[in-house]
């Protein structure tokens, strides 16, 4: 991996190390839920922000990750009167944080990336990719689909029990993070 | 299926693996080389021109915009960075050397999906950006891109597509 030192000097060894963890660790998951799914001929059930985040933090416990929910904001550029202009778009997101407090996205908005980005947590780049993550209480809104996203939630999280060998350090639902 | 890939074609997602795999084997490999210099976005988006041929993913050189709230002062901070990247004939960006993230694979931003603008928008293509010999210095760029090319080959076994130097 290509990673500049003021990146790799901003984000802890044991987040390094939790990143390639999750690498082979998330692929497996989903590729095992895809063939199960397929040998039981049910629905397709689908994954979004709020429930992998949900699954991987009842699996990995609070120690590990912090749960958040709130938005993914960012700048695009529009043409309004022939003119350039900026504006404010959003969506609702869930992410993670980690002990050390990066934020650990593992369905990133726009990006195909099925293995998580880890975000600097220090460094002249850290203010400018942290505050696109904007805390806020999202269980209210019409899309936050409750009944979908905790199904979502425990079968990833019976995935991830099922590929480890290992039990989930907690299996509490929560349909707002604790933050 | 990963649901993420419905806004991917079959052409980039395949690519976007077999570069995974190949990052995974060059970050496996140690280097023997003696002099040590710094990797940066230029050189490896060029090395993996080179390497995967213009065919397959076009060069972009330009800056990353962002407009941020200033965490403190709440104001609007306009911030951007010389910055390279890749597209793909879909028309997908393939970032190798993300600023600011820490991920195994390059970040791979879609061409379809209105979440995707939001990322989009940073990637700003203005090749003038690289006139400044300060910020691009051509001789150390091209001596990184090519030893990458050359460890590309290594790691897979295939030749380069091209040798030819894109400025």
């Amino acid at each position: 991996m290509f990673v500049s030192k003021i990146t790799q000097d901003n984000v802890t060894e044991s987040d390094r190390n939790l990143i390639i963890e999750m690498f082979d660790f998330l692929m497996e998951t989903y590729e095992h839920l895809t063939k199960t799914q397929k040998e039981r001929s049910s629905s397709r059930v689908s994954y979004n922000c709020h429930s992998i985040c949900r699954a991987l933090n009842m699996f990995y416990g609070d120690d590990v990750f912090s749960l958040h929910d709130g938005s993914y904001r960012g700048m695009t550029q529009t043409v309004n009167d022939g003119k350039d202009a900026l504006q404010w778009e959003a969506c609702l997101h869930s992410w993670l944080k980690t002990g050390s407090g990066s934020i650990l996205d593992p369905y990133p908005v726009g990006i195909l990336n099925p293995y998580p980005i880890l975000y600097v947590n220090g460094g002249q780049d850290a203010a400018v990719v942290n505050s696109h993550f904007y805390e806020e209480p999202i269980y209210h809104y019409e899309n936050f689909d409750k009944r979908s996203i905790a199904s979502s939630a425990y079968w990833l999280l019976y995935g991830f029990q099922e590929v480890s060998g290992k039990k989930a350090q907690q299996c509490s639902w929560r349909v707002a993070s604790p933050n | 299926m990963y649901p993420k890939f419905e806004y991917f074609t079959e052409e980039d997602v395949d690519l976007y693996y077999e570069m995974c795999a190949t990052f995974h084997k060059l970050h496996l490999i140690k280097t023997n080389r003696k002099k040590l210099f710094s990797v940066n976005c230029h050189s490896i988006c060029r090395a993996l021109v080179m390497f995967y041929g213009t065919d397959t993913l076009t060069l972009c050189d330009g800056y990353i915009s962002e407009v941020v709230v200033h965490p403190r002062s709440k104001e609007k901070v306009h911030g951007m960075g010389i910055h390279s990247w890749l597209k793909t004939n879909a028309g997908s960006i393939l970032d190798p050397y993300p600023v600011g993230m820490y991920s195994v694979c390059p970040v791979f931003v879609a061409n379809a999906g209105d979440e995707s603008e939001i990322i989009k928008a940073r990637y700003v293509e203005d090749p003038s950006q690289l006139d400044d010999p300060e910020f691009f210095d051509v001789d150390s760029v091209s001596e990184q891109a090519y030893y990458q090319v050359a460890r590309l080959e290594e790691v897979t076994g295939k030749t380069r597509a091209s040798s030819t130097w894109i400025s």
